[in-house]
C-alpha cells in the first residue's frame, strides 16, 4: 500500500510541477495567521524519546473554508472538480459542492472545505505562497495550544479532542468564526476535521520504508503502544491511524486542511 | 442493530441443514493438503447475526470463500434509555460470524463506511501471518481494501479492530467470531447460538440515561460500567431470549471481545457436556463454569432434559446483576419429574406434587401463576421518570420484564408484599435485600425520583394495585 503511494505521488509531483510552473508569489496575509514560537517537542512516535527542535513557523488561524477554496478554484480552473486529474484526487473530490463553481447548501461559506486531496490541499497553499505544515508542525501546535500552564497536555484536553474525533457520523464541519481559539489563537484545531500535512507518508513509524526497518508492527496493537512516547494520548493515536490509513488522492467528508509558511 | 447486507445470497450449493458427518478424533490430526488457489471454487461467505450463527459449511472440499466486511460508526441502544456510538463490523455488535472449512483460502474485503470518522482495520486470530490482516486492510472512510489468508488451523476465533487506539476500538465494539471448520466438519447439533460477551467504558455508571461518551479513564481503570452479551443490555433476554426445546443438544460459541475483562461462562441450570478449551479442539466434560480469555472463545455443548428459562451468565457475579451479563435460554418440552422437580418426591402422587410447587418467597404463591402483564398509567403527576425504563434496565433482567421472576432464584413481583409496603419496598431497593432466595444488591446510585418512579411502576404493573410512591418519602427513607 505504501509503496503504491509513493509512486502515486512522485509520479504526481512531476506532473503538478508543470501544471504549477507559474504559481502565483501571493504574500501571506499575517492577521490570518499564527505564529507558534520555537521550542522542543517530543514527537508522539519517536525515536528513541529525543525530543526535536521545532523553529518558529506561522499556520493559518482557521482551517481553510469553502469561499476561501472556491476562490482559487475560481483563479485556478484546473483544480476545479471536472477539470483536476484522477491522479491527483479521486472520485469524491469536492463533491459536496452545489456545481463545478457553486458551494451549495452543503458547502456553506465558513466552513472548512473537506473532500481535498492531498495534492489539491498543497496545491493550494502553494498559490497562497504558502505550504502545508509538516506532521512535526502540526502536532507541535496542536499540543502547544493545549497545555496546561506547566506544558503538559490535559487529561481534559485529551477527553475533549478524542470527544471531537470520535463523533461518528455527526457532521462536525461549522463556521469556522463559532469556534474559540486556543492559546496560541488557533482555531478548530481539534474541534473540526481532521487536517492534511504534508508528509502525512513519511512519519517516522508510518513512513515508506515500513517493513524494511522492521516498524511494519508499530502502528498494530501492542507495538503502537511500545512505540508512543504517551501511552495515555488516546487521542494522539487516533491521529497518526487516520493519517497512515490515507492515500494521496483520498477526499474524505472529514478531512480538510490549514497552510503554513515559514518565518522569513 | 442489523444491517445484513449479506441477506440474499444464495449459494449455488444450497445449504439444507446441518453438517452431520460425526467428529473424527480417534485418528489423530490429519496432514491438511492444500488446494492450488486457482483450482478453488470461488464462494461468497454467508454471515451469521447474533445470535444466529453463520451455517454450517455444507461442503466436503476446499473453496475461496469471499467475505465481505464494513466498518461503520452508529449510535445505538446499550440499554433501555441508554445509547452509546458504536463502532461496528456489518454494523452489529458483535460483528457477524464468519464461517470457514480449515484449508479454505479467505479473501476477506473491508470496507469503511463513508460516514465513519476514524480509520479501521481487521485482525482475524484465525489467520497465521503477520498482525493478522490488520496492516493490510488499515482503511480510510469510504475506502476499501482487502487481504487474503488461508485457515490452516480449525478452531473458534475472536476478529477485532486494530487500529490504534486498539483497545478503544474493541471498546466501542469491533469484534466478532470465525469458526473454522475442521476438513470433517463439526458434531451434528440441533441448534447452534452465538453469543459474545464485551464490556463498554461508559462515562456514567450502569443505567445513567442518555448518550454515553466512551471513558478512556475508566477503560485504563479496567472499570466497566457494563458487561453485556451481543452488544446491549437484555440483547438475549425477554423476547430476545433463545429459544430450543427438551431433547435437543445445543451448542454455543461464546467469545469474549473484551477490551479488558477475563469470563467466568456459566449457564444457570447446565452442565456444559463438552467444552472446546478457548475454542480449539482439545475437549474437557462435566464442565460447571469456563474461562473465555478477553480475545479468546469457546464452544460448549449441552443436551437439554428439563424445560424452563436458563440464564446464561459472567459468574463473576456483579457483572451479571449490576452491569447486564445476563442472556437467556429458554427451554419448552415435557417436564421429566424423574430428572428434575420442585418439592420432595412423593410416591402417592408424583403429578400432583408437580403442581404443588413448594417454593415460597416473600410471600407471593397465590398469585405468581396468574401474572397480568397489562400495564396500567401511572397516576402520581409528581413522577416524571420514566418507571418503566427504569424498571426494564434495573430490574428486568431479574425479576423478569413481566415481573414473574425467576422460580427459585428471583421473586416474582405479582402481589408481591414487600413492593406493597412502603418502607420496605423503598429500603429493599436502597440498600438491598436478603431473602430465602438469595440476595438482592443494593441500588442506592438511582435517584429518589428513579426509585419512586420504579416502585411506582411495579405497583400498577404485573397485576398490581397499588399507590404510587413518592420522591420525597424516598428521600427521608434514604436519610434515615
Amino acid at each position: 500500500m505504501r509503496t503504491s503511494a509513493i509512486h502515486i505521488i512522485a509520479t504526481a509531483i512531476m506532473l503538478l510541477g508543470l501544471l504549477q510552473a507559474a504559481a502565483p508569489e501571493a504574500r501571506a496575509e499575517t492577521d490570518d495567521m499564527v505564529t507558534v514560537p520555537a521550542g522542543d517537542f517530543l514527537p508522539f512516535y519517536a525515536d528513541g524519546n529525543s525530543a526535536q527542535s521545532v523553529p518558529a513557523f506561522r499556520l493559518d488561524r482557521y482551517p481553510v473554508t469553502n469561499a476561501q477554496f472556491l476562490a482559487f478554484i475560481q483563479a485556478t480552473p484546473r483544480w476545479r472538480r471536472d477539470a483536476a486529474p484522477p491522479i491527483f484526487v479521486d472520485k469524491g473530490y469536492l463533491r459536496q459542492w452545489g456545481s463545478e463553481t457553486q458551494l451549495g447548501s452543503e458547502a456553506p461559506a465558513n466552513h472548512p472545505v473537506t473532500r481535498v486531496s492531498w495534492f489539491a490541499a498543497r496545491a493550494y497553499c502553494r498559490a497562497q505562497g504558502k505550504r502545508l505544515p509538516t506532521q512535526t508542525e502540526w502536532e507541535y501546535a496542536g499540543r502547544w495550544g493545549n497545555t496546561s500552564a506547566d506544558g503538559l497536555l490535559t487529561a481534559e484536553a485529551v477527553e475533549r479532542q478524542i470527544r471531537n474525533y470520535a463523533n461518528g457520523s455527526r457532521r462536525v464541519e461549522k463556521d469556522v468564526t463559532t469556534i474559540a481559539p486556543d492559546k496560541l489563537g488557533l482555531v478548530g484545531m481539534h474541534e473540526l476535521v481532521w487536517e492534511w500535512v504534508e508528509d502525512f507518508e513519511a512519519s517516522s513509524v508510518v513512513g515508506g520504508d515500513r517493513g524494511k526497518d522492521g516498524k511494519t508492527e508499530a502502528l498494530f496493537c501492542g507495538g503502537a503502544v511500545l512505540a508512543a512516547t504517551d501511552s495515555r494520548d488516546y487521542a494522539a493515536f487516533m491521529r497518526y491511524a487516520f493519517r497512515s490509513s490515507l492515500q494521496p488522492t483520498h477526499t474524505l467528508p472529514s478531512l480538510g486542511f490549514r497552510c503554513a509558511a515559514d518565518i522569513q | 442493530m442489523k444491517r445484513q447486507f449479506a441477506t440474499g445470497l444464495i449459494l449455488a450449493l444450497g445449504i439444507v441443514g446441518c453438517k452431520v458427518q460425526p467428529t473424527t478424533t480417534a485418528s489423530g490430526p490429519k496432514e491438511l493438503v492444500l488446494v492450488d488457489i486457482e483450482k478453488l471454487p470461488i464462494e461468497k461467505a454467508m454471515l451469521g447475526f447474533a445470535p444466529k450463527v453463520a451455517p454450517p459449511v455444507a461442503r466436503d472440499h476446499q473453496a475461496r470463500v469471499v467475505v465481505e466486511l464494513e466498518a461503520t460508526e452508529r449510535i445505538g441502544r446499550l440499554a433501555d434509555g441508554v445509547e452509546y456510538l458504536f463502532w461496528t463490523f456489518g454494523d452489529t455488535v458483535p460483528g457477524p460470524m464468519i464461517r470457514v472449512r480449515q484449508g479454505d483460502y479467505v479473501e476477506l474485503h473491508m470496507k469503511n463506511h463513508e460516514d465513519s470518522k476514524l480509520p479501521h482495520n481487521i485482525d482475524l486470530h484465525a489467520v497465521k501471518g503477520p498482525g493478522g490482516g490488520a496492516e493490510a486492510t488499515l482503511v480510510a472512510p469510504g475506502e476499501h481494501k482487502s487481504f487474503s489468508f488461508r485457515a490452516l488451523k480449525p478452531g473458534v476465533y475472536v476478529y477485532h479492530c486494530a487500529t490504534p487506539p486498539v483497545g478503544m476500538h474493541v471498546a466501542n465494539g469491533m469484534y466478532g467470531l470465525i469458526v473454522v471448520e475442521p476438513e470433517e466438519g463439526l458434531a451434528a447439533v440441533d441448534r447452534e447460538y452465538y453469543v459474545m460477551q464485551s464490556e463498554f467504558y461508559t462515562k456514567g455508571n450502569f443505567g445513567e440515561p442518555g448518550l454515553q461518551e466512551f471513558s478512556a479513564d475508566r477503560a485504563m481503570a479496567e472499570d466497566p460500567g457494563y458487561v453485556v452479551f451481543n452488544g446491549a443490555v437484555g440483547a438475549l433476554t425477554g423476547d430476545n431470549a433463545m429459544k430450543a426445546n427438551v431433547g435437543e443438544r445445543v451448542r454455543l460459541f461464546v467469545g469474549n471481545g473484551g477490551p479488558n475483562l477475563v469470563s467466568s461462562f456459566h449457564v444457570i441450570g447446565e452442565v456444559f457436556e463438552t467444552v472446546y478449551h478457548e475454542g480449539g479442539l482439545t475437549k474437557n466434560h462435566n464442565v460447571q463454569t469456563t474461562l473465555i480469555p478477553a480475545g479468546g472463545a469457546t464452544m460448549v455443548e449441552f443436551s437439554l432434559k428439563v424445560p424452563g428459562d436458563y440464564l446464561l451468565v459472567d459468574h463473576s457475579l456483579f457483572r451479571a446483576f449490576n452491569k447486564g451479563a445476563l442472556g437467556m435460554l429458554k427451554v419448552e418440552g415435557k417436564e421429566n419429574l424423574a430428572l428434575f422437580r420442585h418439592g420432595a418426591h412423593d410416591k402417592r402422587g408424583v403429578e400432583e406434587a408437580a403442581v404443588q410447587t413448594a417454593d415460597s418467597h416473600e410471600g407471593h404463591d397465590e398469585t405468581e401463576k396468574a401474572p397480568v402483564n397489562a400495564v396500567k398509567p401511572d397516576e402520581s403527576a409528581a413522577v416524571e421518570v420514566d418507571g418503566g425504563k427504569v424498571y426494564a434496565r434495573t430490574c428486568a433482567s431479574c425479576h423478569m420484564p413481566d415481573g414473574t421472576g425467576l422460580k427459585g432464584t428471583f421473586p416474582a413481583l405479582t402481589g408481591s408484599k414487600v413492593a406493597m409496603d412502603d418502607k420496605q419496598a423503598v429500603q429493599t431497593v436502597l440498600r438491598g435485600r436478603r431473602g430465602n432466595y438469595g440476595f438482592m444488591p443494593p441500588h442506592g446510585h438511582l435517584s429518589d425520583e428513579e426509585v419512586a418512579a420504579v416502585l411506582t411502576h411495579i405497583r400498577k404493573s404485573f397485576g398490581n394495585e397499588g399507590e404510587p410512591v413518592k420522591a420525597e418519602d424516598v428521600k427521608a427513607l434514604r436519610g434515615s
